[in-house]
């Protein structure tokens, strides 16, 4: 691959000028500021951009910047232009006519490629056989200005792999890069000052955690008691039935119980003045449902409530009795009448033995006395027993009797709360019953709030909470009728017939206060987010996975490579030789360490870093390595070599050796040098190098190259 | 005879955390499912609309879909209809801070998530006991309702039946003592499946599945029932009420000889509304990388999600790979050589990242795709 041209148009120094190259040596000659070094990077910055395009953008044009390169192999014409104000490059080809077409062009980024760019650097992979500014400047290119710092291990052993796995390499950086976004913690030592995802996940999910707490202990101190608030008591062995569902029957409560069951409103009334009306109106629209009442007390209600509790109570208390009455008519019977046969037998056995021993009437006599007492005790039992039986049986009759019509009287009360709309279970009935005066002061607090209050009240009304259990509702409006529910049913079939038993009848109809369903709601927001983090948390480590993968399989098999197939010794070898011939045989011998670091031997035969000696050999050997590179991996592009003044600081007898191991170079490929020196102008008028000739002004340098090329000529034959 | 659309399992306001920035198109979706419904339910003209357990996703659904919700009731209510929620195993809290211990639905008929219960309904004077209940630990439990008058209609909610009603329809319902229950229409939910059951040929039992799927799996059209049940006789009709399809398929991609072909294929099974979870299995002919191909095809459907199941590493392609001397070709051995010494699932975790390095390496410069 030659270069043939380079054209530029208003860039740096130069206005418009075509510099053009020849096959073999080629010397670009000037005296110091003529422009030797912007042609250089012109190179350079046609292909892959320049860091700081201004530079060259001169400030008289500053609208227009650009240069073009013509590369030439065998019948093929490559033009690649680039526009350093508006960034566009047009890469263009020679078809079989002759005329440039183009071939891509776009506005590619080269420092971060988007697919522009990777497709424009894939070109020049293509055409160069390689695609990155450093490789190219530091080890193909040999641009002394932008690569400095000549070639570093890691690009040492891209450049000693082939092609391809040069780009692996680079795809194993971004593919680094793209698990290091992911996670920090990685194999290869690298360390990111950037949190990563997973981290910041890791990290959220802490706080989502602790705020999950305190949400969680704000909730748990704000909510009222659950189990305590209305409790009922069901009793198997007294069960009774009501209505026509069966339910647990609420017992005679102790005042404990009782006070248990009462309603207790989580704010005091007489903070409650001090709040706003519209607030306090909310929080008693809650307590009011709280009550288990209807909003609107029905007249009759509070007399049911009371007749039906007394009704209650007096059906507990005697069923109380009945059942002892029970028990004690069970207990009561005839007296045994085996312990008198017994006393009797023991009676006639004794008079039996004494009338043995004395002849006379004296034991019957005291027998029959015996036996008579005997059995005129045990006939006083039997009455007594029979008298008590017949007393306990007419009382437990009574008592039926009157529970029977206690019954129907409950029957009759049920009617009635049916007749006003509800249908309470006995629970509700007590829970009713007790918590009726604190209603009846809720709706009398309500009231006055919205006397003095009416326009908060209207635009605050809130809906009124509808037990699931007395949902009365009728729509005359209905396109299917009228429909009516009657809830009688809420205790669960489990908890019958277990006598003694707590359950809670109503922990879960408190209503919530706003600042409690504000912390729900944020809870809930807290665990959805926690869900959420979980599952990206889980696919980024699969996707970390697949990427680890992936760069273990890229760097497991690049290891493998570069010690079995880099050609590492041929390249070793082509050094060598390179820094025999630029060294007239001084240097001979150069190896590389594993981390592909190039090491001499030192004046006692131990091998030495390369930064050890003068920099007069560091020179040399970056030049060697130039060239050995080229020949080794840029068969068969061929790259030209493009030297900036690479006599400056050598000895007349090590510049004879540098230039016959270039004019060896140059039977093989292009190469380019840069000098103001004017021996080497002479050398190259002497030998028929191609010259061009820069100027330190003037509107031309190269316009006239050929002319110069012929008067320099002259003037070496002179 | 009593009509009741019947639906389960709405799951509304859902987290869908594995959708992720997709979630809230789904929560739409759900919104807009249950609108549908409330259509279906006053336009069908029904006397009550029940819902067999998890109404909701979560207790503590956000504001915007309770008040969806209590509009949407409020709107059957308005036109004569009841509706009457059983709380599910996914919406009732164990604590009374749950949207149901809220009382936020006026007019609603909210059932005792915690135990059986029986409310008795006057429906243009047909009695109708409704009995509710949910299976535990296998065992069904109904509230024992002695007042039922033969001319009355008994209907049975059942939040979740047993787990072998999922598996054989007919086992459960043959085990359970149907006739001691005495339902004429038994409503389950709990299932996100639609199913019938029949006992001697009678339809006896109804199971309307999730509206809206909400994972792959609950694919294809989904319904909400109507139910016309008398003392005599159950007739139930679907009405398909579902936004958006859920769809599973898979390619074999052995027979593509281009990934602009495969795309062309996949999207050829798109539709705006179709929900698709791809399965894409075989040895492929050409390097197929599923994110890539999945980004290419997207557009074509509402969601595509590709699972990628190719074996790359014992096809032909790989074979072919290993015979050259590239780097690419020593990378096929070393994955190769590797997989034979990992787990099934590591080696699918291989597979995937050798293509991708393959594709990338296709793909030029820094294998950025």
């Amino acid at each position: 691959m030659m270069l043939q041209r380079l054209e530029l148009q208003a860039f740096g120094r130069f206005r418009d000028e075509v510099v053009e190259f020849a096959p073999g040596m080629n010397l670009v000659s000037g005296p110091n500021d003529s422009g030797k070094t912007t042609l250089v990077q012109a190179v350079t910055a046609v292909l892959f951009g320049a860091g700081q395009a201004a530079r060259f953008v001169p400030w008289e044009h500053a609208d227009s910047c650009s240069a073009a390169l013509v590369w030439t192999s065998n019948d093929r014409q490559v033009r690649i232009e680039r526009d350093f104000v508006s960034g566009q490059v047009t890469c263009s080809e020679t078809d079989e006519s002759g005329d440039f077409k183009h071939v891509f062009r776009g506005f590619p980024e080269s420092e971060a490629p988007d697919a522009e760019g990777t497709a424009y650097l894939s070109y020049l992979q293509s055409l160069l056989g390689v695609s990155r500014r450093d490789l190219f400047q530091a080890l193909l290119y040999g641009d002394p200005m932008e690569g400095a710092g000549g070639a570093s291990p890691e690009h040492l052993k891209a450049c000693l792999c082939d092609g391809e796995a040069v780009h692996f390499n680079e795809m194993l950086k971004t593919l680094q890069e793209e698990y290091l976004a992911i996670s920090s913690a990685n194999s290869w030592g690298e360390k990111t000052e950037e949190t990563s995802a997973l981290e910041h996940i890791a990290l959220r999910l802490g706080e989502l955690e602790k705020e999950w707490f305190s949400v969680q202990e704000a909730i748990r101190r704000r909510e009222p008691p659950k189990a305590g608030a209305f409790v009922g008591t069901t009793s198997g062995d007294e069960e009774a039935t009501v209505g026509h569902v069966a339910s647990g029957q609420v017992s005679e409560l102790s005042p404990e119980e009782e006070k248990a069951q009462e309603y207790h409103p989580v704010d005091d009334a007489p903070e409650a003045s001090a709040k706003n009306p519209v607030t306090r109106r909310t929080e008693l629209e809650a307590e009011l449902a709280k009550t288990g009442l209807p909003k609107k007390i029905p007249a009759q209600l509070p007399e049911l409530l009371i007749g039906c509790g007394e009704l209650r109570q007096t059906l507990a208390e005697h069923k109380r009795a009945l059942g002892a009455r029970q028990e004690e008519r069970r207990r009561c019977h005839f007296p045994a009448w085996q312990k008198p046969l017994g006393g009797l037998a023991a009676v006639w056995g004794a008079a039996w033995i004494w009338a043995r021993t004395q002849s006379s009437f004296a034991p019957v006599w005291g027998g029959l006395l015996l036996s008579a007492s005997v059995a005129g005790w045990y006939a006083w039992g039997c009455l007594q027993a029979r008298r008590s039986g017949q007393g306990l049986d007419k009382q437990i009759a009574g008592l039926e009797e009157q529970i029977g019509g206690l019954q129907e009287q409950l029957t009759d009360m049920k009617d009635r709360f049916e007749a006003i709309g509800l249908s309470p279970s006995p629970v509700e009935m007590v829970r009713m019953q007790k918590n009726l005066p604190r209603h009846l002061q809720i709706l009398e607090e309500l009231e006055k709030i919205e006397q003095e209050y009416p326009g908060n009240i209207e635009n605050t009304a809130c809906t009124s909470p509808i037990a699931s259990e007395t949902v009365t509702a009728s729509v005359g409006q209905s396109a299917v009728g009228d429909w009516e529910i009657r809830a009688e049913e809420a205790m669960p079939v489990d908890d019958r017939g277990q006598g003694g038993n707590e359950i809670p009848v109503e922990s879960s109809s408190s209503p919530v206060s706003p600042g409690l369903e504000e912390l729900l709601a944020a809870r809930c927001r807290i665990e959805a987010e926690g869900e959420v983090l979980r599952v990206r948390e889980s696919r980024l480590k699969a996707r970390a996975e697949i990427l680890i993968s992936a760069c273990s399989l890229i760097r497991e098999t690049l290891d493998d490579r570069s010690w079995s197939d880099c050609d590492q010794e041929t390249f070793i070898r082509l050094l060598g030789q390179v820094l025999n011939d630029l060294t007239g045989g001084g240097i001979e011998q150069v190896r590389l360490t594993e981390c592909f670091n190039v090491e001499l031997p030192g004046p006692d035969g131990a091998w030495l870093p390369v930064e050890r000696f003068s920099s007069g050999v560091r020179t040399l050997v970056r030049m060697a390595l130039c060239l050995a590179l080229n020949r080794l991996r840029c068969e068969p592009a061929r790259l030209p070599m493009l030297l900036d003044d690479p006599l400056g600081s050598f000895d007349r007898k090590r510049r004879g050796l540098v230039m016959k191991v270039l004019e060896e170079c140059a039977a093989g490929q292009q190469v380019i040098l840069f000098s103001h020196e004017e021996a080497l102008r002479r050398r190259a008028t002497r030998e028929g190098w191609h010259l061009v000739s820069l100027r330190t002004a003037g509107p031309s340098v190269a316009a006239n190259n050929e002319e110069k090329n012929h008067d320099d000529g002259q003037l070496s034959f002179l | 005879m009593i009509r009741i659309l019947q639906t389960s399992d709405l799951h509304l306001d859902a987290v869908f955390p594995e959708l992720d920035g997709f979630a809230a198109a789904r929560r739409a979706d759900q919104m807009e499912t249950f609108g549908r419904i409330v259509e279906c339910a006053i336009r069908q003209k029904v006397h009550l609309l029940v819902v067999a357990g998890d109404l909701f996703a979560s207790p503590w659904p956000s504001d915007d879909v309770v008040a969806t919700v209590r509009n949407g009731f409020q709107r059957l209510c308005d036109h004569g209809i009841l509706p009457v929620v059983l709380p599910g195993g996914s919406d009732t809290s164990r604590c009374a801070d749950g949207i149901f211990d809220r009382q936020v639905f006026e007019g609603t008929l909210v059932l005792d998530p915690h135990g059986p219960e029986c409310v008795i309904l006057d429906i243009e004077g047909q009695s109708l006991h409704l009995c509710s209940s949910r299976s535990m630990d296998g065992r069904i439990t109904w509230p024992s309702e002695s007042s039922a008058e033969s001319a009355d209609i008994r209907l049975g909610v059942l939040c979740r039946p047993p787990s072998t009603a999922e598996e054989g329809m007919s086992g459960w319902l043959d085990d359970a003592p149907w006739r001691e229950w005495a339902f004429d229409y038994l409503i389950c939910g709990g299932l996100h499946h639609y199913r019938q059951w029949h006992i001697d040929g009678s339809l006896v039992a109804c199971c309307s599945g999730t509206p809206e799927g909400l994972a792959f799996g609950e694919n294809g059209e989904r319904y909400c029932v109507v139910a016309s049940v008398g003392a005599e006789a159950v007739t139930v009709e679907k009405v398909p009420v579902n936004t958006r399809i859920l769809k599973d398929g898979d390619i074999e991609v052995q027979g593509f000889s281009s990934r602009e072909e495969l795309v062309d294929r996949i999207r050829r099974l798109g539709h705006p509304d179709i929900m698709m979870r791809l399965t894409l299995t075989g040895q492929p002919a050409v390097l197929i990388h599923a994110p890539l191909v999945q980004r290419q095809a997207a557009d074509a459907f509402y969601r595509l999600e590709i699972d990628d199941r190719i074996q790359f590493m014992n096809s032909p392609l790989a074979e072919e790979y290993t015979q050259g001397t590239s780097v690419s070709g020593l990378l096929v051995s070393k994955a190769r050589e590797l997989a034979s010494h990992r787990s099934e699932k590591e080696r699918q975790v291989l597979d995937r990242a050798l293509r991708e390095v393959l594709v990338r390496c296709q793909a030029g410069v820094g294998g950025s795709l």
